[in-house]
């Protein structure tokens, strides 16, 4: 049985006993996941390559505090992510905004063209997440945006939308519950 | 306060409360067992969400540079030496001096046979760096080559602005893949501490899409990483920056500007 046929779990188990060529098929499992969720955070390419780096890493040096038990090495390994790149969003307070050197840019471009750069493969489980988010509500999709890709409290989301705290609650509630079926019936496997 | 708490939990499962509440919510799953249960389902989405983000392949660099963290270090914790089969051989017989001449000898053979390994590791290694650049080339070459040849290739020209009015360039994109190169010349080798960085720009808001510097000859080839998450670009650019880039190109070091269209 080869590397690739070995499931997350069983590679940790080597990966805590020092084997490179397991964290190397973990790398290359997960790689492009953790580097699109930290891109989708941080809007900061730079600085997704850092965290995809950085995670990996925390995999590597702190392979025995992972507990099968807990859950899945995937939760484990976004979670390691989404922490870092929400840390990075806090110390930065990054907000997109066009900066002089954009302004300067954009006056000597005229004629914005149509869309040239396409949307590239994606891989199942971002299609069957992708299809199932597409089936909320646009605001049940906010609150989940904004609580889990930009880091905000529910009381900051409750100010930012004008919204009372408790349709906050209701919504996130209601779009975990949503999230739940949807990717059931598009197979995802709990 | 249980009815409290209840509300606390999908934001709970979806990692967005503050340490206080995180605490609290600890608690009351601690001796809630049918409320932990019942959070389960939430922990399965909430760990999907990360599908959501569109992937998107680091660079090469990215892995290189963590499996040679990740060797040193299981060298460090992990590695073995012979040190012990060694301790064995030289270990000196009871009254005999032959025993410890053996181990005199053995221990020369080993040191010259060490320093002998050394110096071929040595080659080896440049030997290895030599390939490794090389193979970067015939990499980077091929690369272009596979872009020019794909059968939905669209190149955009590049040019220098008044800072660099010599500089030139093409971006040729892969409309089937959605990867994309860029290929700059006539830009100066850039000082230390400071590096190239391209841009893909839509409207008001640049993205950042790749540091590079370019060879004694002012050229240089860039693979952009795939960015499916952006829909569309009108254009593109190359500014000078600090090492290790910028979230946004510095006005008046802009070098290149080229549209999309």
């Amino acid at each position: 049985m080869g590397y690739n046929d070995l499931s997350d779990e069983q590679l940790m188990a080597r990966v805590m006993r020092g084997d490179t060529t397991a964290f190397e098929t973990l790398y290359d499992r997960y790689c492009s996941a953790v580097m699109g969720l930290a891109l989708r955070i941080t809007a900061d390419h730079a600085a997704a390559e850092e965290i995809v780096q950085e995670s990996f890493w925390r995999v590597w040096r702190k392979a025995d505090s992972f507990q099968t038990q807990v859950g899945p090495f995937t939760s484990w390994l976004f979670s390691i992510a989404r922490n870092l790149s929400i840390d990075l969003l806090r110390r930065r307070k990054m907000q997109v905004r066009p900066s002089e050197a954009l302004d300067e840019i954009m006056e000597q471009i005229p004629d914005p063209a149509p869309d040239v750069v396409e949307v590239a493969s994606q891989g199942l489980n971002h299609q069957q997440m992708r299809a199932a988010i597409e089936t909320l509500p646009n605001e049940q999709r906010d609150v989940i945006e904004m609580a889990y890709f930009r880091g905000m409290t529910r009381q900051e989301i409750a100010r930012t939308t004008g919204e009372p705290l408790g349709t906050i609650h209701t919504r996130a509630r209601l779009a975990l519950q949503k999230l739940r079926e949807a990717l059931h019936i598009h197979g995802f496997d709990e | 306060m249980a009815e409290n708490i209840e509300e606390l939990l999908a934001f709970y499962a979806l990692e967005a409360l503050n340490e206080a509440e995180r605490l609290k919510v600890e608690d009351y799953l601690a001796s809630h067992p049918e409320a932990k249960a019942g959070l389960e389902g939430s922990n399965h989405v909430v760990a999907a969400l990360p599908h959501d983000a569109d992937p998107l392949e680091p660079s090469p660099a990215v892995k290189k540079r963590l499996m040679e963290r990740v060797h040193a270090d299981a060298q460090t914790r992990f590695g073995s030496n012979g040190r012990s089969h060694m301790r064995h051989i030289l270990q000196p017989g009871p009254g005999s001096r032959l025993p410890q001449v053996l181990a005199a000898l053995c221990l020369l053979i080993a040191i010259a046979a060490g320093a002998w390994a050394l110096a071929l590791n040595r080659e080896i290694g440049q030997l290895k760096t030599q390939v490794a650049v090389l193979q970067q080339e015939v990499d980077k070459t091929g690369t272009v080559l596979a872009h020019l040849t794909a059968p939905q290739s669209q190149a955009f020209s590049i040019t220098g602005t008044q800072q660099k009015p010599g500089a030139h360039g093409q971006f040729i994109v892969d409309t089937g893949t959605g990867s994309s190169i860029l290929v700059v010349s006539g830009l100066e080798p850039l000082a230390a501490g400071q590096t190239y960085e391209f841009w893909l720009i839509k409207d008001s808001t640049a993205v950042p899409s790749g540091l590079f510097t370019v060879d004694q000859q002012g050229r240089a080839i860039l693979q952009v990483p795939q960015n499916s998450a952006a829909p569309a670009y009108n254009a593109i650019g190359v500014s000078i920056e600090p090492q290790g880039g910028s979230s946004q190109p510095t006005a008046g070091n802009i070098v290149m500007l080229g549209k999309l269209n």
